[in-house]
């Protein structure tokens, strides 16, 4: 800066009059070369700028200013020039101030990037704003994202919706069992993660088939790209004697994706969770359970809690880009389990006249589990074909044996196979712009079930004169699935119409005995069956999609004809239903703004019940549980009626969505329920039910970047009505339940890191005659890490189940500490779970009009010491 | 073919926002005017449309600052340049690829501050393939009236300063750590480097995201500049944007039939052809009010 600049002289307001004190000077360096634009400054108190001048070419300055003061201090401070400070008295004076050179560091500040960027339907979220340094895999990462969400069995939803895809560089080798990637994939390997709004995943159906899910990819770091990364981790503790190992390898390059892992645990870390697909189409409704040990439903605590496992688990997953657009993907796995569960129970069952039915009971419930699953996947994805075929075969086989102590012992033991074959095929060709697709879906299912119990519940129950105590219920399901489905459509204008037709085959077979294990089967016709099930359904359906500014408009129209044929050969009856049923429905979405989104629909379905519910023998279903049909077909029909408000923020990092939904439930068939002593016959008559649901979800999340802090709360609402029948009486009950869930996550401070979650509920069930009384529960998760030194970290965690209900209360607190420290390239946790040694989990629950409260076996304090390290 | 192109071009380009359609220019020829010693980074936001406050855009602008002169310039234009001169290298056409163009927001004007002249030179984009206006204005117009309110940015304690320029009431917060008299656009005059200006009704603010200590060349494009003054090129943009077509055919005279992305009366995008594209009045709202 060696020219002339203009002094620029102001004055600052001060109330005293005084006259202006006016400090000349000039400012030079060593050699007594006047220095041009040198910041010269006068500070009253050494810190309040009063008043400041740049120098000119001749590297004069003036300063001038009313304050009332002895003495002032003047910096002198320029471009490579070092600074000067001299304290003055304060009068009207001349002085001269020389400079040395001196080049100047800035102190750097780095750019960061926002924590989340919008580009079109694109939220790209960058993982280094929102991990922290105990993070390990990007599941950790994931969950604290504002908009995305994810559960304790790891399914991810954004703003309050399942995702459809879950890609890693933009290739979907996972096949929705997306818990791999996220429970094995290093944080420190991904730069972000994208979420891939309205995601339509076959090229082809873009702007013309919209999709209101989100994907997510994740975008992975260039140094974790083209190489194969080895990682082991050994974890030993006690009592009695635990471990917990690991072997996982992971590749990732342009034309090929690998991951295998080997997981061996008996600490209660559930990794079969990483064998379940959840995408919407792999879910398989077309099982053969029928019969099951008696053991209660999981607690409401964090699975890791109660879980006695001994789980051996391996899986291979791998992709390979045959071009851009052409994958092939196979995925592997298998599992044994031997899991283990204690509980005790109180069952209380309201009948006729104020009459109670409480059963106690004790439980012992192991499980032998063997699980092999293996899918193999084509796909083209063009702009003009798409093309997938996939083979997934499953086989399941396991042993369950139970233990029920009450007044006296039952035992049952249960031997379960399952074996599943299904085959998706989907063409699709765009030939001048109108869309061709063929999808043919083909599945066969067996699954063979025998149970034996043990007990003298049904002595005189089935046949007065037999005195048996062991009995063996078996049942076999066989069923063959074909979906086939024919579809055009085009785009018009603002239009795009379609038509679609296709025929559904279902062909299902059951067979099952009652019988005492040393006689030969019962007389009694009514305690076997021997049923086929041949559903055909053709259907045609029209519909128009219609796209206009910021409205979308859905409109489908399907007309089915199905043609049931029972036959039941016990009874020998032989029965065919014919049905044309009309199911329509409509969506609208509307895109209010960038930030709003409105969404609306209707649909009215109806369908025919299952072959499940329709047998007329006896079955055992549980040792306690007797269930029969009278043989009336079951017709049901749903109503469902769907709102939605999204709102986004991207550049605020605020994601809020509220869903409202009624649904209307029609059957003509109800369950009746009756008690023989303990043993409970369920059976369904014919009787016109309806059932009304209404309710309310939310979720709200916001992220502050500056603080490194996410909020988010979701809050929940529904009301059931619906009707019973209970000991011969007909109750009509509804259920109410408000839920909040509220968390707090913060990494203000680098050295600590602080999250806080609390969810309170409350739920009650309402008779005519009767108001039971609420159940709440309030359960507060505080989880505290404490980094004291660069390598270490320190987690301490408490949780706090409170249950309440007017007569019984329960209150629990759980105890957690973890220790991370990283030697070199090793990392060393040591864990102690559940500090205070708690015993058992109380809880109430409520199913339809009866009471449920039950103790359940935890585990107790345990130590366990893991080492994770990276072989390659 | 040469129309098809275009057209999809136009198309891409209104898909971003009108406003700021802007056609990328070749960086390859330049001269070097100095080397800067610091390149500090701000995030601009801008109001385009006064009726709808609550959207703001946003551009990324670097400072680079030599010891005798500095430059202001958009981060995201400079990005969009350069990656359509490399598919230039590459052979045009390769660059109608819509990944291109999703630069985000640009602000248009580059200003070269010679310190050693007291004066600034200006270079400001036309909208599409408009001229290249450059002017030249004298430095430190700005009347700053400091006060003593302090605050910490970025780990810099910073003194306020208020002005009005040019219709807007302005505050911007300085470091007088930094004793380099400069800011963002043609803000400077202070006593320490600007980190943060904002006018007061929220239309327009600087704020700074990054410091760095780099040596890199300060360099000025060798465009064909047109010479002009800053209230010709005000009323320039004042037509232009009240009727955007009409300018578009002013720009593209010798192609009639291009075609344009217009938006018909159900929102649907339809291609007009420009010379039947009625009149389209755009948001305009200039950093500079007088």
């Amino acid at each position: 800066m060696k020219n002339l600049f203009l002094s620029i002289i102001f004055i600052l307001v001060s109330s005293v009059s005084q006259c202006q004190i006016r400090i000349e000077g000039t400012v030079c360096d060593i050699d007594n070369n006047k220095l041009p634009g040198i910041n010269v400054m006068a500070f009253h108190n050494k810190k309040d700028l009063i008043s400041y001048g740049i120098t000119d070419n001749n590297g004069y300055f003036c300063l001038t200013y009313n304050i009332d003061t002895d003495s002032i201090r003047v910096t002198a401070y320029g471009f490579d020039y070092e600074k000067k400070i001299i304290d003055i008295g304060s009068f009207s004076r001349f002085i001269s101030i020389k400079l040395k050179e001196m080049p100047i560091m800035l102190k750097e500040v780095h750019v960061k990037a926002p924590a989340i960027e919008q580009q079109g339907d694109t939220l790209s979220y960058l993982v280094s704003s929102f991990s922290s340094k105990d993070d390990i895999v990007i599941g950790d990462v994931l969950k604290k994202m504002p908009g995305i969400d994810m559960d304790e069995s790891g399914r991810i939803t954004y703003q309050g919706k399942e995702i459809n895809k879950f890609y890693i560089e933009n290739m979907d080798m996972l096949q929705g069992r997306y818990n791999i990637a996220t429970k094995n994939i290093s944080s420190d390997d991904v730069a972000l993660v994208e979420v891939y709004e309205n995601h339509q995943p076959v090229k082809m159906l873009k702007d013309i088939q919209e999709s209101d899910n989100a994907a997510i990819n994740l975008k992975l770091k260039p140094d974790a790209k083209g190489v194969l990364n080895i990682l082991a981790q050994i974890g030993l503790g006690a009592a009695p004697l635990l471990w917990n190992t690991e072997l996982t390898s992971l590749y990732f390059s342009k034309k090929c994706q690998n991951i295998n892992t080997y997981k061996s645990n008996n600490s209660g870390d559930d990794v079969t969770n990483e064998f379940t697909s959840f995408y919407s189409d792999a879910q398989s409704d077309n099982t053969g359970d029928m019969l099951s040990v008696h053991s209660p439903a999981s607690p409401q605590i964090s699975r890791r809690r109660y879980l006695f496992n001994n789980t051996n688990s391996v899986s291979s997953n791998f992709l390979r880009a045959v071009s851009e657009d052409v994958n092939f993907s196979a995925n592997v796995m298998y599992y044994n389990d031997y899991l283990t569960k204690e509980s005790l129970s109180t069952s209380t069952y309201y009948l006729l006249e104020d009459s109670l039915l409480t059963i106690k009971e004790k439980n012992s419930f192991s499980q032998s589990a063997n699980n092999a699953d293996a899918t193999f996947k084509i796909e083209t994805n063009k702009e003009n074909i798409y093309f997938t075929n996939s083979l997934n075969l499953k086989a399941q086989w396991k042993t369950d044996n139970g233990r029920t102590v009450m007044s006296d012992t039952s035992r049952q033991e249960l031997n379960d196979k399952a074996f599943n074959i299904t085959d998706k095929f989907d063409l699709k060709k765009n030939i001048n712009g109108k869309i061709l697709s063929f999808t043919s879906i083909n599945s066969y299912n067996y699954t063979p079930q025998e149970m034996t119990v043990k007990s003298n519940l049904y002595k005189n129950i089935f046949v007065a004169d037999t005195n048996t105590d062991e009995l063996k219920q078996s049942t076999a399901f066989n069923g063959f699935k074909t979906y086939n489905k024919l579809f055009v459509c085009y785009e018009a204008g603002y239009f795009t119409p379609s038509w679609s037709t296709g025929a559904n085959i279902d062909i299902q077979s059951l067979e099952s005995s009652l019988k005492t294990v040393d006689v030969q089967s019962f007389s009694n016709d009514s305690l076997n069956n021997n049923l086929m099930w041949n559903n055909c359904k053709a259907f045609i359906s029209t519909g128009c999609g219609y796209k206009r500014k910021k409205l979308k408009i859905d409109l489908y129209i399907p007309l089915e004809f199905n043609i049931l044929i029972i036959n039941d050969k016990i009874p020998k009856k032989e029965e065919t239903v014919k049905r044309f049923t009309l199911n329509p429905g409509l969506d609208m979405v509307y895109d209010a703004s960038s930030r709003w989104t409105v969404k609306a629909s209707y649909s009215h379905r109806n369908y025919l019940g299952g072959m499940k519910d329709i047998y007329t023998g006896y079955i055992l279903s549980s040792y306690n549980i007797l269930n029969r049909y009278d043989g009336q077909l079951a017709e049901k029909s749903t109503d469902n009626y769907y709102l939605r408000f999204a709102y986004r923020d991207v550049m605020k990092s605020f994601f809020g969505n509220i869903d409202i939904f009624y649904e209307r439930y029609n059957s003509n068939l109800l369950l009746d329920r009756s008690f023989i002593g303990i043993l409970q016959v369920q059976e369904m008559v014919g009787h016109n039910t309806l059932t009304d649901s209404y309710g309310l979800t939310g979720e709200f999340s916001k992220h502050f970047n500056k603080i490194r802090t996410t909020v988010k709360l979701k809050p929940s609402y529904f009301r059931t009505y619906s009707s019973i029948i209970q000991q011969g009486d007909l109750v009509d009950y509804n259920y109410e339940f408000i839920g909040i869930k509220c968390g707090v996550e913060t990494q203000l401070y680098s050295c600590v890191e602080v999250s806080y979650d609390v969810r309170w509920n409350t739920g009650h069930t309402i008779t005519e005659t009767e108001s039971y009384p609420n159940i709440n529960t309030l359960s507060n998760f505080l989880k505290i890490k404490v980094f004291p030194i660069e390598r270490m970290t320190v987690t301490a965690g408490f949780e706090q189940y409170l249950t309440k209900s007017t007569s019984t209360s329960a209150d629990m607190l759980f105890a957690d500490l973890y220790v991370k420290y990283r030697f070199s390239k090793i990392d060393i946790f040591l864990s102690w779970c559940n500090i205070f040694n708690n015993t058992e989990f109380k809880t109430i629950s409520y199913s339809e009009i009866n009471r449920f409260m039950y103790s359940y076996e935890i585990r107790p304090s345990e130590v366990l010491v893991t080492v994770k390290f990276k072989i390659l | 073919m040469k129309d098809k192109i275009l057209f999809m071009f136009l198309l891409l380009l209104s898909s971003i926002r009108i406003v700021n359609a802007q056609s990328p220019l070749n960086i390859d020829d330049y001269k070097t005017l100095g080397e800067s010693r610091y390149v500090i980074t701000y995030e601009m936001m801008m109001t385009d449309d006064t009726l709808k406050p609550e959207e703001k855009s946003y551009d990324r602008i670097l400072l680079e600052i030599g010891g005798n002169i500095s430059k202001s310039y958009s981060y995201n234009l400079y990005r969009y340049d350069s990656s359509y001169t490399i598919s230039e290298r590459n052979g045009a056409h390769s660059f109608l690829n819509s990944s291109h163009f999703n630069k985000g927001v640009m602000s248009k004007i580059e200003i070269f501050k010679y310190y050693t002249d007291n004066n600034m030179i200006v270079v400001h984009r036309m909208p599409v393939q408009g001229p290249i206006f450059i002017y030249k204005e004298t430095m430190n117009i700005i009347n700053w009236i400091p006060s003593a309110e302090t605050k910490n940015i970025l780990g810099y304690q910073c003194n306020k300063a208020t002005c009005q320029f040019r219709g807007r009431n302005w505050t911007a917060w300085f470091a007088p750590q930094i004793p380099l008299s400069d800011g963002p656009w043609k803000f400077c005059g202070l006593p320490g480097l600007i980190l943060q200006v904002e006018d007061d009704k929220g239309e327009y603010a600087f704020t700074c995201k990054g410091i760095k200590n780099t040596t890199k060349p300060i360099v000025m494009y060798d465009y064909f500049y047109e010479q002009s003054t800053r209230e010709e090129i005000a009323k320039f943009l004042i037509n232009c944007y009240e009727d955007y077509y009409a300018y578009m055919r002013k720009i593209y005279k010798d192609m009639p039939s291009v075609l344009v992305a217009t938006t018909d009366a159900s929102g649907k995008r339809v291609p007009v052809k420009l010379s039947e594209a009625g009149k389209k009045k755009v948001p305009y709202n200039p950093i500079e009010l007088e």
